[in-house]
Formats: C-alpha cells, structure tokens, sequence
C-alpha cells in the first residue's frame, strides 16, 4: 500500500516539482497551497502525513498544526522551515508535530519522515480497533 | 495595540537598529531558503530523470527545457533578495549619507513585501511620485519607515493594501502611508512612535496622523542640522 501524503506550501513551484519527485516514488500525494485548503482536505481524507510550510501566509504552520491537531488528534504532522530555531521546534514538539525538517530538504530523509508516520499510524489505529473490540466484549458480555 | 514580544521597546538607537536589522535578515534568509528548496528540488528531478535515461527510458528534452528554465526563474528571484540585503547592508557604510527619499520609500516596501504578504496584505508604492533628496542618516530613516510600515501591517485586516508615496514641500519631504480600512490610527501611531522614540529626534523627523487623510505621515527634513 503506497503512503498517502498532504503536502501544504505557499510556494506553488515547491509543491509542483516536490509532489512530481514523490509520485515517482510512488507516494501518493496530494497539494494544498494554503493552511485552509489543508484543513478542509483533511476533513474529508485520511492522510499518513501532513508535511506542512511552517510559514505560510494568513495561518501559519504552528497554526495549522494546532487546527489539524484538534480535528484528528492522531494525525502525523512533519513541519518544514526554512529556517528552524530551537523555539519553534519546542512549540512544534509541544503542539504534537512528529518531526521538524529544515528547507532544502533531502527527500530521502522526508520519505523515511513518511514511512515512519505511516508506521506511527497503523499502530495508532491498532490499537483503536483493539479497544473497540474490547469494549464490545465487555458491553455484550459474552 | 499594545508592545510584544513582534515589537519590543528599545533603550537606544543602536539597539533599536540591532533589533531592525536581524528581522530583515531573518526575513531575507527564510526567503532564501524557499529559492534554494525549489532550485534544491530541480536538482534532484534532473538526478531521477537521468537514472531513469540510465535504465532506458528516452528523456523528453522539453521537460529538460521546463527544468532549466525553472532553475532560471529562482536564481533570479534569490538575485533579487541577495541585491536587497546587499544594499540594506551598505545602507549602515556611512552615518550620514544623501538619499533619494521616493528610492529609499521604495527599498523600504521591497524589504517589507514579505512581512505583507504573510500578512495578506498589499503594499503599493505610487509611481506618480517626485525625486527629492535628503542628507539623512539612511540606516535610522529605513529603520523609522521601517516600524512605521510594520505597524500598520500588522494593524490592518488581511486582504487590504497599503498605499504609500512621497510629497515634497520646500525643505521636507513627507512619506505618506494609507491603511484603506485602518480603523485603530491612533493606536498604530501611538505604536510607532514609542518604537521609534530614539530614531525620531536622530533624523529631525516627525511621525502623525492625518486626521483628515487617514494618512500615517513620517515628515523628513532635507538636512538633518549639525550633521
């Protein structure tokens, strides 16, 4: 099964060539230029990752990251930025993100991000249908 | 609006002009960056488009085309940044220097646009607009149109555009900054002019509001005395 990936940046070229390169690798990617067109999309797909433009205009990344957060507090979120200081690390980490990767980015090291999402995320759900299962015994008793 | 962590409080001109310059450094660096992501990304598209040759699959030289000319497109663009920060670097080369104030207000929005544009807003320098020179500090009247500009980005609604000129009269020339829907002035000039406290006496300036405008005016005399 092939890892399903949002990719949100501001940068139209960025998103255009980066989605190009991670097709090749047969991630399957889809694009959001702005925070909101991320939000919404999510909304109604599931996503392994959210690689995600710590800067972006009107809502920024720790912004969006907060809002993906609140709608689906599983979600694996791995922040980009062009320029990565500790504090905005620490936040990013506070705030739930997976990971943080400074701009330019090695797509090698971004694909294994990915992977390791999706790994993150398959445990995640794992352990929901276990639950699941768990309470329906408990409930019905049998 | 009150001061923040975004817009401290300064002891001094030259701390004032620190803080100044390491956010337009910050902000030239982080565009930067963006150039080099993408350029970064084309270089790899090139790396996987001739492994795939390697195994046989024909390379579209139209696409090689579309590459190259990308590439272009951000060398340029992160030309453009590096000439800025290379000018806003020689702005500090001599305390007192004479400058061409339509230019500098010019300069100031370039160094500013990204600030804007994260912000949503639009800025609009008028072209109709007059030479008229000043033996001025240049580092301290970027730095005051600076905080000026910064102020009221930051005070208007996303979407809005800033609208900004130079008049000229006799011996001062006056930089004007109109927000459109600024609806809190007194606050954004109130702002500014504590950021600016230290600079406004260095440079013989004035700061005010228009009341009948709506105009931020940053009023700049054509010699600064005893400089």
């Amino acid at each position: 099964m092939s890892d399903k990936v949002l990719l949100v940046d501001d940068e139209t070229d960025f998103l255009e060539i980066m989605a190009e390169r991670m097709k090749a690798r047969e991630i399957d990617v889809t694009t959001a230029a702005s925070a909101k067109d991320a939000l919404a999309l999510v909304e109604k797909e599931g996503y392994d990752a959210v690689i995600l433009d710590l800067q972006m205009p009107e809502m920024n990344g720790l912004e969006a990251l907060k809002a993906l957060k609140s709608k689906n507090p599983d979600i694996q979120v791995i922040l980009l930025t062009g320029h990565a200081t500790v504090q905005k690390g620490v936040e990013a980490m506070r705030l739930g993100a997976m990971d943080l990767v400074e701009k330019p980015a090695d797509l090698k090291v971004l694909t294994e991000k990915i992977k390791k999402a999706h790994a993150k995320k398959m445990v995640l759900v794992e352990k929901k249908t276990e639950e699941k299962i768990r309470n329906i015994i408990t409930q019905k008793g049998w | 609006m009150t001061s923040d962590a975004s817009s401290p409080l300064f002891h001094d001109p030259g701390e004032c002009g620190l803080h100044f310059f390491g956010a337009v450094s910050a902000s030239i660096s982080h565009e930067l960056k963006n150039a080099l992501a993408i350029i970064n990304e084309h270089a790899g598209l090139l790396e996987d488009l001739s492994a795939l040759a390697e195994r046989g699959r024909p390379v579209d030289p139209q696409r090689l085309q579309k590459v190259s000319a990308n590439i272009a497109r951000q060398v340029q663009r992160a030309d453009g940044i590096i000439r800025n920060m290379n000018r806003f670097a020689h702005s500090i080369d001599a305390p007192v220097n004479t400058v061409d104030v339509p230019d500098i207000l010019r300069f100031v929005a370039g160094l500013t646009e990204r600030k804007a544009t994260m912000a949503g807003v639009v800025l609009n320098v008028v072209p109709e607009t007059a030479p008229f020179s000043a033996q001025t500090r240049p580092f301290f009247l970027l730095n005051l149109l600076w905080i000026c500009l910064k102020a009221l980005i930051e005070a208007i609604p996303s979407g809005s555009a800033i609208q900004m000129g130079v008049t000229a009269e006799g011996h001062h020339a006056t930089v004007w900054l109109h927000g459109g829907q600024a609806q809190a002035l007194p606050d954004i000039h109130k702002n500014a002019i504590q950021q600016a406290a230290m600079l406004i006496p260095m440079l013989g300036a004035e700061v005010r509001v228009n009341d009948e405008t709506g105009n931020i005016e940053i009023r700049i005399p054509k010699t600064i005395c005893g400089a």
